[in-house]
């Protein structure tokens, strides 16, 4: 069963003076232990995809299923805590809160005592190639790359199979974005997760394990 | 194309526009009205003081009203202690005018009408003279008279002439009393007399009946200045004595005489102020023109007066002793007449002038008349009631200004609050006007200083769009703020209208006495506000969006050298669970956000708390002065003065003892008392009659009242009463003695009865307490047959004189049965037929009583008013008028109430305004974090938890600013002043508001989450 599979989705923005079709009966599915790259132009509907992926609303048309499930039909706040983790292209990382209470965040939002969220932190920061001492920082004492690594430590954290990265390297230089993109790439090919980056780098799009190219809403 | 892009950027941002539009046009219109309604109170305030005049009466009171015309040396000592200098120094006295009164003769003037004591004086030529005629006389055995009590002598004779006579009438027959000055008429001869007429009528019990006409009663008496004998022989009209025709010339100046009134302004002078006097002719003599004067009808017609002319008149000199004691002085003085009042009996032969105080000794309790500026009246008689010595009471009497001028006094201070608000909402909106609409255009800015804009077109940019829509608006703002301004004044002068139709007369009330006068007034109010307001609201618009402008350009400018980047500190935590763990991190890093609020509200609650404390200290001494203060009503004179020869019936004291919540009525009636050794030794004939009844006249009185606050002794002053053991005031209501009708009328065996003596009084009779005593009582029985009782009295209480007579006051049931009073069955020693006998025809001189409680003070007037009492200076179905002393009370509490209602107004005003300021703090504190209230959403966050991780950490500051500030105010007052629950409602205010903008900032579109920035 894919991670996540998204079946002629169709999606508009309506505003006051418009609507805007984003995407339009997009079907595709994404597999466990995969790298995915999203790619296309500006305005081709690459963040919508992506946050529907992520729970943050629902198609107009069509479905996203998360293990056969349609987020139609389920808590999509659980969906978000549960099911799917994102990774920002500027981080988004809390600014008051030191590395490893980031990383413990979404672990307390599903329960977990924060004395046990914050042994994993500590694990999951290590795992993500941060030092020790980087914990107890805050992200304005941490570099972009650092941050990022964060961030990927926090989306660990969340211990779901569906990674979302939007832009992940954006923010990076090369040799960083080259890390960053490494990270991901192990923990989809060594620990299974389903890991969709979207993206305009087209080197990036030449070392994932499949790329899907969007145009005008539709898949090309 | 700066200024077109400009305004067409700010325009597209239409839901801002139109807010920040309407919020402009809103508040120009409350600041144009506020302030048209400001210059309108000003401008009715003034017409107002132009309209009323204030005066204040400076009285002596003591035990009783002096007559007008009477020598009181108290009196007299009030008005010298009083000085010109200190009265003058009062702030708000214009003026002052003793009420000294001096006199003059008129030649040509004839006076008619006014107290005239000397008006039988007369200096006759007699002829004819009979032999003794005796009345009433018993004849002995040898055929001569004997005089009894009931006897007359007189000589039956001829009124040949009247050297000086008011009243006689040449060549008529006349009744000559030879009086006690040694006159023995012979039979036949002529007498030039010195005398006076009696009046026939009052005197005709005394000296015997007279009904024949054209008979008049001549009595020779001593002549007034002069020990010669006030007869001699008549030969032919050269032959008068020379003292004989000098009386007759001083009868005529004292039967003569003008009143002679200085004033410094004649317009203040009681009677004109009060309008009991108006100008027929002429005009009131301008304050700064000494000797012009308005004179009455009577004087102008007898002088053939009329405005513009000039006369004169001689002064006379008054003796310190009778006013009407006149003589000439041969000073004359030119007077300029100015108007000419309406005719009045009792203001005949008067003079107003313009002139310094008189030199005439003071009679009366007329002390003086101080002219007061209207807006500082109330204060200026405070400070002279401070002034003034003991037993002086200051009136005010302002034509009714105060309760004109009142309703204009708050809509003013309302108006001027709302101009300080609107003022202040117009900096805050326009702040946020600039902020919103130039401050948040810094990328704008970036962008157009990246293309090498020069600054001036940036600024063109910016400036000529926004001072666009605030010019519009301000504009907008003032033409509907001009055009509602007649509506809003018209409403607010039909409200004050009301107001005054309503409080114009309190009735019963010691604050509503004299005249109201009843003016309406049409200001007109310029324009010209409209203006300066509109100008002022565009200009500080562009003061504002330049100190944006300049800041959006000052934050483009990359600075040099390294960035500094506020790191927070503290270390991983794990301490504390779900949103109060993310609210408690927050707060420890926060840092200068984190102290934002605490310190606000800290402000905020001490500011709430004091006010809340002034207010509940306000309503506490309201309540207070509602429970505990105690106010006095009394039974006055129809002209509000407090004693003056009262008479007040059986049946009047009844229904006052009906109307609820009244309570304590004390009555009392006094009959004058002496004590047979200190009697004079009078002739036992019909002038030693009519002098020991005049001696009776003037002994004090042994006073029936059933509570000493009866006693005029005790009006302003507590009784301080020494107690025999066992005695108290109590035994005044002792209904177990018999009242003096009966003593008289059934003989009945004279019982001690317990009397309150004066120390002196004690003293000088050697009396010491538990003494009895015997002394006479003139008792007026109910059909005014006068009746000498003996009466013993039983000394139980001493009481220190302070003025007056030395009265002695004994229990009410001397005067009458308490059953009277309360309606009860006839006691058995009276009677029935006797009972209601008395009921009919019995009254006091004195009444007062107390309100039960000063929370009913409305509800009684208006039960005074159901059964028909009368104000003062306002008849009603019970002639008997009531006041009611209450100017201390409604002062405190109208103020109190004032106060209040501004404090509940204020109160509400500031809950909104920290509702909020709740709202503005945590919506600035919340955005600025949307990333991280996205973020949270973004992760699954419940929104519950997202709520409380940002309500719980603004709920904590919040209540640790408002703790500290309970705190302080706590120290500061010792909590006496504070109000805990002012904390509470402020709290729950600023957490609403909190509240409110955390949910509007949670509405955040998580679609847009990807984008959000911070």
């Amino acid at each position: 069963m894919s991670a996540i599979e998204l079946r002629d989705v169709k999606y508009v923005y309506r505003s006051q003076y418009q609507s805007v079709e984003a995407l339009r009966g997009v079907s595709c599915a994404f597999e466990p232990g995969r790298v995915y790259a999203v790619m296309g132009r500006s305005g081709s509907g690459k963040t919508t995809m992506l946050s529907l992926m992520a729970g943050l609303d629902v198609p107009t048309e069509g479905s996203v299923l998360c293990e056969g499930v349609s987020t139609a039909d389920i808590d999509l706040e659980r969906y978000r805590r549960e099911r799917v983790a994102v990774i920002y292209q500027d981080f988004r990382l809390f600014p008051l809160l030191t590395a490893a209470e980031n990383v413990m965040y979404p672990m307390e939002l599903r329960g977990v005592k924060p004395a046990t969220a914050k042994k994993r932190a500590a694990e999951l920061i290590s795992k993500v190639g941060l030092p020790d001492t980087a914990r107890d920082r805050f992200p304005a004492m941490l570099s972009g790359g650092e941050q990022q690594r964060v961030a990927i430590a926090r989306a660990l954290g969340m211990e779901t199979k569906v990674l979302l990265a939007d832009e992940p390297t954006g923010n990076l230089d090369s040799e960083n974005g080259a890390n960053i993109f490494r990270v991901l790439q192990a923990l989809a090919h060594e620990d299974g997760y389903c890991v969709v980056i979207v993206t305009h780098d087209e080197e990036l799009g030449k070392r994932v394990d499949e790329t899907l190219r969007l145009h005008d809403g539709m898949l090309v | 194309m700066f200024i077109r892009n400009g305004i067409k950027s700010n325009l597209r941002e239409r839901g801002r526009t139109a807010l920040f539009s309407l919020l402009i046009v809103f508040l120009t219109v409350a600041m144009i009205l506020s302030l048209s309604v400001l210059l309108y109170c000003n401008s009715v305030m003034r017409a107002c003081d132009a309209a009323y005049r204030s005066i204040a009466l400076i009285e002596y009171m003591g035990v009783d009203y002096p007559d007008e015309d009477e020598p009181d040396p108290a009196a007299r000592a009030a008005a010298a202690e009083l000085t010109d200098e200190a009265v003058l120094s009062v702030p708000g006295v214009t003026a002052w005018t003793r009420g000294n009164v001096s006199a003059a003769a008129a030649e040509g003037y004839d006076r008619y009408y006014g107290a005239s004591p000397y008006a039988g004086r007369s200096v006759v030529v007699v002829s004819r003279v009979s032999s003794p005629v005796y009345q009433y006389a018993d004849v002995d055995e040898n055929g001569e008279y004997v005089l009894t009590e009931r006897s007359s002598v007189y000589n039956i004779c001829f009124l040949k002439s009247a050297i000086y006579s008011r009243n006689a009438r040449e060549e008529t027959l006349i009744d000559l009393l030879a009086g006690d000055v040694g006159f023995e008429p012979e039979q036949g001869k002529s007498y030039v007399l010195n005398g006076e007429f009696l009046d026939v009528s009052g005197s005709a019990m005394r000296v015997g009946a007279y009904p024949m006409n054209g008979l008049k009663i001549f009595r020779v008496e001593s002549f007034l200045d002069s020990d010669e004998a006030p007869f001699a022989e008549y030969t032919d009209a050269d032959s008068i004595p020379e003292v004989f025709l000098e009386a007759a010339d001083a009868y005529r100046a004292m039967n003569n005489y003008v009143r002679v009134i200085p004033c410094r302004d004649v317009s203040d002078v009681y009677l004109f102020h009060q309008n009991e006097l108006q100008l027929t002719s002429g005009a009131m003599p301008d304050p700064g023109t000494p000797g012009a004067c308005v004179v009455s009808s009577d004087l102008a017609s007898d002088l053939g007066l009329a405005p513009g002319d000039e006369f004169t008149m001689e002064d006379l000199n008054t003796s310190e002793n009778d006013r009407y004691d006149l003589s000439r002085t041969g000073v004359t003085r030119t007077y300029t007449l100015s108007g000419v009042v309406s005719e009045s009996y009792d203001r005949s032969g008067c003079v107003w002038v313009i002139a310094d105080n008189a030199d005439a000794p003071l009679f009366g309790y007329l002390l003086g008349t101080v002219s007061l500026r209207n807006e500082s009246a109330e204060e200026a008689v405070e400070a002279l009631e401070a002034l003034v010595p003991q037993q002086v009471r200051v009136t005010l009497y302002d034509q009714g200004y105060g309760s004109a001028v009142q309703p204009f006094r708050e809509v003013k201070k309302t108006a001027v609050n709302v101009l300080i608000v609107c003022s202040a909402g117009v900096a805050a909106v326009l702040l946020l006007f600039a902020f919103l609409f130039v401050g948040r255009q810094s990328d704008t800015v970036k962008i157009m200083v990246s293309l090498g804009t020069p600054a001036r077109k940036t600024a063109l940019w910016f400036l000529s769009g926004a001072l666009l829509i605030c010019g519009a608006s301000a504009v907008i703002g003032a033409a509907i703020g001009a055009a509602l301004r007649p509506v809003v004044l018209r409403k607010i002068a039909e409200a004050v209208a009301a107001a005054r139709a309503g409080d114009g007369f309190i009735w019963y009330s010691e604050t509503s006495l004299g005249v109201v006068k009843q003016t309406s007034f049409d200001p007109q109010v310029p324009l010209w506000p409209a203006i300066p307001a509109a100008v002022g609201i565009v200009l500080l618009a562009l003061a504002f969006c330049l100190l944006f402008l300049r800041l959006a350009r000052r934050s483009g400018t990359r600075r040099r050298g390294r960035s500094r980047v506020r790191v927070p500190h503290g270390e991983t935590s794990s301490r504390g669970r779900g949103g109060l763990r993310f609210a408690l991190i927050s707060i420890r890093r926060g840092g200068l956000r984190s102290l934002v609020v605490p310190l606000v509200s800290l402000v905020l609650t001490v500011t709430v708390l004091f006010l809340g404390g002034v207010y509940q200290k306000w309503q506490n001494e309201l309540d207070d002065a509602l429970e505990t203060s105690r106010i006095d009503g009394m039974v006055v004179s129809l002209n509000g003065r407090y004693y003056s020869g009262l008479s007040l019936s059986v049946s009047a004291v009844r229904s006052l003892l009906e109307v609820e919540g009244v309570e304590d009525v004390a009555v009392s009636f006094g009959y004058h008392y002496w004590l047979p050794e200190d009697e004079p030794d009078f002739n036992p004939g019909a002038t030693g009659r009519e002098r020991r009844r005049d001696w009776i006249s003037i002994q004090p009185e042994m006073v029936a009242l059933n509570s000493l606050t009866a006693a005029k002794e005790f009006y302003y002053s507590d009784p301080d009463i020494t107690w025999l053991d066992g005695w108290d005031e109590s035994m005044l209501a002792d209904t177990r003695y018999t009242p003096l009708l009966l003593r008289s009328t059934y003989n009945a065996e004279p019982k001690c009865i317990p009397a309150v003596l004066s120390t002196a009084f004690m003293e000088e009779h050697g009396l010491a307490l538990g003494d009895v005593f015997s002394c006479m009582v003139l008792y007026e029985s109910i059909d005014n047959y006068p009746m000498e009782i003996p009466v013993n009295l039983y000394a139980v209480g001493s009481y220190v004189q302070r003025e007056g007579r030395a009265n002695i006051y004994v229990p009410l049931i001397c005067h009458a049965p308490a059953e009277l009073l309360t309606g009860g069955e006839a006691p058995a020693s009276i009677g029935e037929k006797q009972f209601e006998r008395l009921s009919a025809m019995l009254t006091f001189r004195t009444c007062r009583f107390r309100l039960s409680s000063a929370r009913e003070l409305d509800a009684v007037r208006e039960r005074l008013r159901e059964q028909g009492f009368s104000a003062v200076g306002r008849m009603s179905a019970i002639r008997t008028t009531v006041l009611l002393r209450d100017a201390a009370f409604l002062k405190f509490t109208e103020s109190m109430e004032r106060n209040i209602a501004m404090g509940k107004v204020l109160s509400t005003a500031i809950s909104l305004m920290i509702v909020l300021l709740g709202f503005i703090i945590s919506w600035l504190m919340t955005f600025s974090r949307r990333r991280e209230f996205a973020l949270m959403r973004g992760f699954g966050a419940r929104k519950g938890r997202v709520f409380a991780s940002f309500f719980l950490e603004q709920a904590i500051l919040s209540l640790a600013g408002c703790l500290v500030g309970c705190l302080v105010l706590f120290w500061l007052y010792a909590g006496g002043a504070t109000q805990p629950l002012a904390a509470a409602a402020y709290l729950v205010c600023y957490l609403l508001g909190t509240a409110v903008s955390i949910l509007t900032v949670g509405k955040t579109d998580l679609m847009e989450l990807l984008t959000v920035r911070d």
